[in-house]
Order: structure tokens, then sequence, then C-alpha cells
């Protein structure tokens, strides 16, 4: 029968070391532990292996097809050589060596399909969302089912698709939706048992303090939570931004400034309470929602030390903030093509410029709906100053539908899109935030159809896609072209890099699949080991 | 985040760069719920129709399910993509040898409605026994719990059970413990290494090719190992799971283990 005595399976004392809190804040390291890299959201990995000399050494490691792909947004956590990729309501454990699987695990129960964005890892387990909104907690060593949580119901016109992010025992997690008639909201969930703790919504409730903002349909005001937040473990602070106000083009029925729609929000991480808020764009009409994380830095500024927060806005706009106060320092144009506002003022309000809502017949503004820039990832680099920010120089026509608006009837009070013959293009900009200037760009071939985000290390490379479907490695300090890799296909996610077993690599989706890449080395001849079969 | 549509090649484009274009995808889903029969997933209803299929059914299908004659019914892929109105027809009029049935509308639903809960997850499926004294067995000395895992306790050498209920259907749970060999989870066999530097390592594979071994050791540690580290494998090829449950467990346990283990992942 079984020649071996059950005791050599037998639960073993030790366990595989756990993630950390700690481990999070050292985050990215050799490992990659959360969407935006750490908690900082600057995108700058300290691994040295690769650098500008010799990243034209750059060659494909594996690529992982991922089951059932359209377009994959999410974008790899690693931890101790394990990759964790998830797609829709899926999640794959990956060698990240060898881009094998180790597990899998496919939520067969969720009422929803939507993109997914990534996961989290904290202790033995890791997390994701289903896009119906349930939080689900799995064995990081088996992909086994601990609980699956509920947070959010579809029937009240939300979805969800953020990585979630793990913050000292709690799991925080966004939801989306918000063209259609929704109220956003952040909730935090016990990291052991799912249990909720707290939920803080984006937009009052009818009476509460910045209710006076809104017209009618406030219930359905929107400010989804689309992406993941950054977060300062010295003040215990998350920083998240919130999407646009609706209906999403049409504003007459919503007068006023639609708090807290398009702005920033910086919560206690321990109640959920609102420290203080800055609105990018009062009063939406162009679904420029605050989109892409804040990035957390600590500068000179003015000839002081100071704590900031970098912004790269929909709407056209840098933005640098105070982090402790949320005051507005300065602004910058991340695009050229910006005729909406002549400017921001000195409290940080736009300056409008009159006849750039949307009208019925249609009316051209610049940037486009999508925004200057969306989701993708962007990289700060304290040594050389430089934020380097994937940018879209288009302009869209805006249509405006003053109906009555029915939520959840998929109902935005208008549309957007580019003219014929009118679209636009990409950069890639390395811009000092705290000046405005721009020190370089990477001009962009394609269709303006990416979505591909950048990431740095401390060597002087930029990671990227650029928007015929290549992953790039461009020279952090100049721009200049250093390697490139045809995928076969657009580029939706974001890049990140780490090590395993000494050797750094860089992984991106494209729209099917994960490809990871190092530097060449000569493969040499494996022996097939003798193996007994019993 | 919202594109508007303005031509039909940028359908496709918007389809995809939307955050919110997932309508297409929940429609479909919708569409699949809609044609289902009242009988459907119903305890007694499926009762009643096993109580027929014992009686004219098992004779080649086996009593619960497995084949002889005729095919197995608890394989998913033998007729899994026949729709219910099909599966009815197959039933009354028959096919090949299998004679037609011939059975009052209801009865023939009935026996649809019990070979579709050969293959639905065990979870939404009622079952009998004692699922607390199943829950003790599996927990005890000896029991299971020293291979297996359930919500985050218990041991690596056997899978992961947290969510077993949905991913196996009760004729296919019953089987897992009585045989294990017959139909094997993928990363459960067990390798012992000598690498080449003389060290010993052993551990259930989880993934092997021609030039790695992703081993989980005893402690749920996973080790990446190239093959050219490699001096011997062993691969062990039979179930580690103890294939005598058949006999060292009474019927009333193996039944009282199905009960408690169909639960897992209901939340
Ligand atoms: C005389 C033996 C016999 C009996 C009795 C019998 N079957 Fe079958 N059954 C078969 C065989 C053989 C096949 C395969 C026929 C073929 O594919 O040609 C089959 C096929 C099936 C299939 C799969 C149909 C397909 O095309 O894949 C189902 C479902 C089925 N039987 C259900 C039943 C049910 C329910 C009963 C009782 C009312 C029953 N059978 C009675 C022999 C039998
Ligand atoms: C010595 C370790 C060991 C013990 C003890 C053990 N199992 Fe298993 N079990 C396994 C392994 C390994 C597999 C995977 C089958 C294979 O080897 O391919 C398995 C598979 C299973 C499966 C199927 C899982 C699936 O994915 O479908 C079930 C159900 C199961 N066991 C239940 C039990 C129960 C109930 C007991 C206690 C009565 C038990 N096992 C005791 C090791 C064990």
């Amino acid at each position: 029968m079984h020649r071996f005595t059950l005791s050599f399976y037998l639960l073993a004392a030790t366990a595989w070391a756990q993630v950390t809190f700690e481990d999070l804040r050292q985050s990215p390291n050799q490992n990659w532990l959360t969407y935006a890299g750490g908690y900082s959201g600057q995108g700058l990995s300290p691994l040295t292996q690769i650098t500008p000399e010799n990243a034209q050494n750059l060659t494909p490691k594996w690529t992982f097809n991922v089951p059932k792909a359209k377009g994959l947004r999410a974008r790899p956590i690693v931890a101790d050589g394990v990759m964790y990729y998830t797609n829709t309501n899926a999640i794959y454990a990956l060698d990240a060596r060898s881009g094998r699987v180790i597990w899998r695990y496919v939520d067969t129960q969720a009422k929803k399909e939507a993109v997914n964005r990534g996961a989290a890892i904290f202790g033995n387990s890791v997390y994701f969302v289903t896009s119906d909104c349930f939080l689900v907690s799995l064995d990081r060593r088996t992909g086994g089912l601990a609980w699956r949580k509920q947070y959010g119901n579809i029937k009240d016109g939300v979805f969800c698709s953020s990585a979630p992010v793990a913050v000292n025992g709690k799991i925080i997690v966004g939801t989306a939706g918000g063209d259609e008639g929704m109220r956003g909201y952040l909730t935090a969930m016990d990291a052991a048992t799912g249990k909720e703790l707290w939920r803080t919504y984006t937009i009052p409730a009818r009476g509460e303090p910045g209710s006076e903002t809104w017209g009618n349909y406030i219930e359905y005001g929107g400010g989804a939570t689309w992406l993941s937040g950054t977060y300062d473990a010295a003040t215990n602070t998350l920083f998240w931004t919130t999407g646009n106000p609706w209906p999403d083009f049409y504003g007459g029925d919503r007068k006023g400034d639609n708090l807290y729609s398009c702005s920033l929000l910086a919560l206690d991480a321990e109640t959920g309470k609102m420290k203080w808020y800055f609105q990018f764009t009062p009063g939406d009409w162009h679904d420029w929602d605050a989109q892409s994380w804040p990035i957390l830095a600590d500068v000179q500024y003015e000839g002081k030390p100071r704590k900031v927060i970098f912004h790269a806005n929909r709407n056209g706009f840098l933005y640098l903030l105070d982090r402790e106060t949320g005051k507005y320092l300065k602004s910058s144009k991340l695009i050229d093509n910006l005729d909406w506002a002549s400017g921001i003022d000195a409290k940080g309000r736009p300056i409008p410029i009159p006849g750039k809502d949307p009208t019925p017949e249609g009316n051209r503004v610049c940037p486009g709906v999508r925004g200057a820039t969306n989701w993708m990832s962007q990289s700060w680099n304290p040594a050389t100053g430089l934020l380097s920010v994937v940018v879209l120089e288009q302009c869209d026509i805006f249509t405006s539908s003053s109906k009555t608006p029915e939520p959840g009837k998929n109902f935005a009070g208008g549309g957007a899109g580019p003219a014929p013959k009118d679209a636009g293009q990409f950069y890639l900009r390395a811009i000092n935030p705290l000046t405005g200037e721009r020190k370089w760009q990477y001009p962009m071939t394609g269709k303006a159809e990416m979505w591909a985000g950048v990431t740095g290390t401390v060597t002087g490379v930029l990671f990227a896609g650029d928007d015929d479907g290549h992953v790039i490695a461009v020279d952090a300090k100049s721009g200049k072209h250093l390697w490139h890799y045809q995928t076969g296909d657009n580029i939706y996610a974001s890049p990140v890099t780490f090590m395993v077993d000494g050797k750094q690599y860089v992984s991106i989706a494209n729209a099917t699949s994960v490809f990871t890449f190092g530097l060449f080395e000569p493969v040499k001849s494996v022996p097939v080991p003798p193996m007994k079969i019993k | 985040m919202r594109y508007r549509i303005f031509s039909t090649v940028q359908l496709h484009k918007i389809f995809l760069l939307s955050c919110s274009a997932t309508l297409l995808w929940a429609q479909h889903a919708k569409d699949d719920e809609a044609a289902k029969h009242p009988f459907m997933g119903n305890p007694d209803r499926i009762e009643a129709g096993r109580k027929t299929y014992l009686g004219g059914c098992a004779g080649c299908h086996g009593p619960e399910g497995g084949g002889g004659r005729g095919p197995s019914l608890i394989e998913r892929g033998a007729w899994h993509p026949m729709t219910d109105d099909n599966l009815y027809g197959t039933i009354q009029k028959g096919v090949g040898i299998m004679p037609a049935a011939n059975l009052p509308t209801d009865r023939g639903w009935e026996l649809v409605a019990f070979v579709r809960s050969l293959t639905a997850p065990a979870v939404e499926m009622k079952a009998p026994g004692d699922a607390t004294a199943g829950e003790k067995l599996f927990w005890s000395t000896n029991g299971c719990s020293g291979c297996h895992r359930i919500g985050g306790k218990g041991g690596f050498a056997g899978p992961d059970l947290s969510n077993i209920g949905r991913t196996s259907t009760l004729p296919k749970l019953r089987r897992s413990i009585v045989d294990p060999d017959f139909e094997r989870t993928p990363g459960f066999e067990r390798a012992d290494l000598t690498l080449r530097d003389g060290s010993k390592l052993s551990g259930l594979v989880k993934d092997r090719t021609n030039y790695r071994l992703q081993l989980q050791l005893k402690d749920g540690t996973l080790r990446s190992v190239p093959v050219e580290t490699i001096e011997t494998v062993e691969l062990t090829k039979p179930s580690i799971m103890p294939a005598d449950y058949k006999t060292k467990l009474t019927r009333d346990d193996i039944t009282n283990l199905v009960s408690y283990l169909r639960q897992q992942g209901a939340n």
C-alpha cells in the first residue's frame, strides 16, 4: 500500500514567511507587493541589475496567456518568487521565474463580468475582488478559499474592479461605476475575517455638509473610487481619488461643485473619517474623473522640506499639493491641447474658458474624454526630480442631453469621442512637478488606443508600453530609446519589476498575456534527470 | 469613465477602453439563466427522479451514475453541451441501444433534474447525512485534516477543500473518498529529489516541465527547482491519499463526510 508514513505529510509547525505590514512598507524591493508598487505610489524600484547601459540586452523570459483574457488591465504583484495575476473573477499564482501556473482560483459565483486590476497580499492571504463586489480572501500557498464577503451590490449601479489595498490589518476596497448613477464609496474590511470596519461615501447624503453643492440626483451622484489609493504610514492616512459626477455630460440638474466628485480625499485609515479634500474639477461636465493615484513625495519646496502630493489629472493639469493640509501649491499643464481652462487660481480652482461645456450639437474640447492621462502608472524619481507620465494629446466632440436622467439605464447625459481624422497622440513626458518644466518627451506612433503606464528604477531606466503594442525601455534622464519588444497586441496595463534568485525581471500584460523579461543569458543545455516512477 | 461611440470602427476600441464596458458580458450571463425548467435544482423532484433512475436506468448507467453498459453520467463532458430540452428528448425517445423511457411528462423532467444534479455543484444539492459528525471525523486525529485544509487550517498534502462544494459534485465527492486514484487532482504527486549538491528534497509536484519542478514542501513553502540541479527524481504515481477508506470507514461515515464537504464554499 502506502510506503510513506502519514507523518511525513502532516502539518509542520513552521510556515512560509508571512507578508507583514513592514514588508508592505518596504515594497517595492525584490518584491512588488501592491498595485502601485508601494504605499507612496512613486513607481520607483530600488533594483539595480538592469541599467541604461545593459537594457539593450533584455530578452523575453516567458509569456503567460491569461485564460479568457480580453483587454487585460491588471498589474501583477510578486512575493517571494510567486506572481499573482488577476483577470475577470479569476486569479493565478505563477512561478515568477518560469510563468508556470502553481494554482488558480476561478470564482464561479460572480454575477457580473468586468475587468480586474489586480490583487493585494497580506499575511498568508491574497485578496482580489469579483466584478459583483465580493472581496475574496485566498490562502496564498494553495489558492484555497478562506472567505468571500460582499461589500457592494450591482443592483445599486456599482461594480468592482480595483486592486484592494492592504493597510495594517485592513483591506481597503473601492467601487467602480458612476456613469449610470450610483454613489461611490471606500470600504475597509478586516484582513482576517472580512468584517466591514468602516465605509466612507464620496458623495454626501442629502442634508450632510457638501450636499448643498448638488441639485437633483445627489443619490446617484457618482464619485466612483476606480483605482487603488496610496497611504502615508507616518500619519496613517489614505489618499484616494474620486470619479466624475453623474450624469457625466450634462450638469444642468446638478449646478454647483458636486462635492466630493473629481477630488482627492485624505482619510484616516483607522476610521475612514475625512481629514481634508481637494477638488480638481468642480461641477465637472466632461467625465474627467480624478483617476491616477496620488503620488506621495518629500521634496525641497521653496527652500524648505515639504511633504507633498503629485497628481496628474484627466483635466489636463499636474497638481502639487501639501500632503498634510491638502493646500494647493502649484500646477502645470500636462498637455499642450488644453482649452477649457486658462489656468488654476491661487486656491487651486480652475479658471474656466466660457463655451466649453458639451452642447446638444457637439462641442470640441481639449483634452478629450479619456483625459490627459488615466489609470496608467507614473514614476517619480527624487534623484532626477522628474515625474514620468504617459499623456494623451487629444480633443473630443462632447455632446450633452438634458433628457431626464434615468439611473441604471445606461444614461450619461451625453457622450464624447474624437471627430474623424482628429485622433490623438500619446507621449511619455518627464516633467519637474515643482516647476512644471518639461525635461524631455518620447512621442509615440500609433492609433491612440493604448493605456500602458510607466515604471522606473533607481538606475535610471524607465519601462513602459507604447501605442503600437511594444514594451519599451527608455533612459530616464534623456528619454532616449534603449530597447523595445513587440507583444502583438495593444497594452492597457502597467509594468512592474522584481527580483528572484538574484535576477531582475520586468513584467507587463498586453491585452491577452503577461510578458516577462530579463537580461540575456545563454541557455545551457538541460539534462533529462534520471527519473524513477513508482 | 465613459466613452461615447461615434463609429463602428471605434465601437471595438471603445469597448476595450471603457471602464464600464461590461454590459455585453453581463447580458450573456442572463441569457444562460433564461430557459430553466422549474424542476431543475428542486430537491424533491431530484429525489423522485433518483427513484425512477434506480428502477429504469441504473442497470446500464450504474447505481451512482458512474457508467456501465451506458456511459458515465457524472462526467460533464459526455452530455453537458445538451440543453435540458434535448436531454429530456433523449431520455424519452432513447438513443442507440438505449431504450425510450416514454414516461409521463413530469416523471421525465424529474429524471432530467436528477441527471443534471449529478454534475451540479455539490453545494447546490441536498444530501443525506450528519454534517456535524462528518466535520468531527474530518478534523479527528488520523482524519483528513492532516493532509487537507479548510478555512486556513490543516495540512498541505492534499487539495485545499475550502471551496470543494462548488468545484465538485455529490457523486464525485463520494468517489474521491473511496477511490482517490480514479480521478486525480493535478499537483499532488510526490517527488523525492536528490540534488547535485548531495542534498535531498521531498514535496508535492505542483508543476513539472523538462526544465523545472515546482515543489510544495510539507509546511506549504513553494520551491522552484531547476532540473540541472537535480541528480535523480523519484516520482510516486499512485495517490498518496489512503485508498482503503472504503473499508476503514462505514457507509454512514462517508455519507457524513460528504454532507460536511458539500457545504464548503457555501458562504
Ligand atoms: C440498455 C441500457 C440503457 C438503459 C436502460 C438506459 N441507458 Fe442511457 N444510454 C445507454 C447508452 C448505450 C448510451 C449511449 C448512447 C449513444 O451515445 O449512442 C446512453 C446515453 C444516455 C445519455 C447521454 C445521451 C448522449 O447522447 O450523450 C443519458 C443522459 C442517458 N443515457 C440517460 C438515461 C436515463 C435517464 C435512463 C433511464 C430512463 C437511461 N439512460 C437508460 C444505455 C442505456
Ligand atoms: C495522506 C494524505 C491524505 C489524507 C489523509 C486524505 N487525503 Fe484526500 N486527498 C489527498 C490527495 C493527495 C488528493 C488529491 C488526489 C490525487 O492524489 O491526485 C486528495 C483528494 C481528495 C478529494 C478530492 C479533491 C478534489 O480536488 O476534487 C477529496 C474530496 C478528499 N481527498 C477527501 C478526503 C477525506 C474526506 C479524507 C479523510 C477521510 C481524506 N481526503 C484524507 C490526500 C489525502
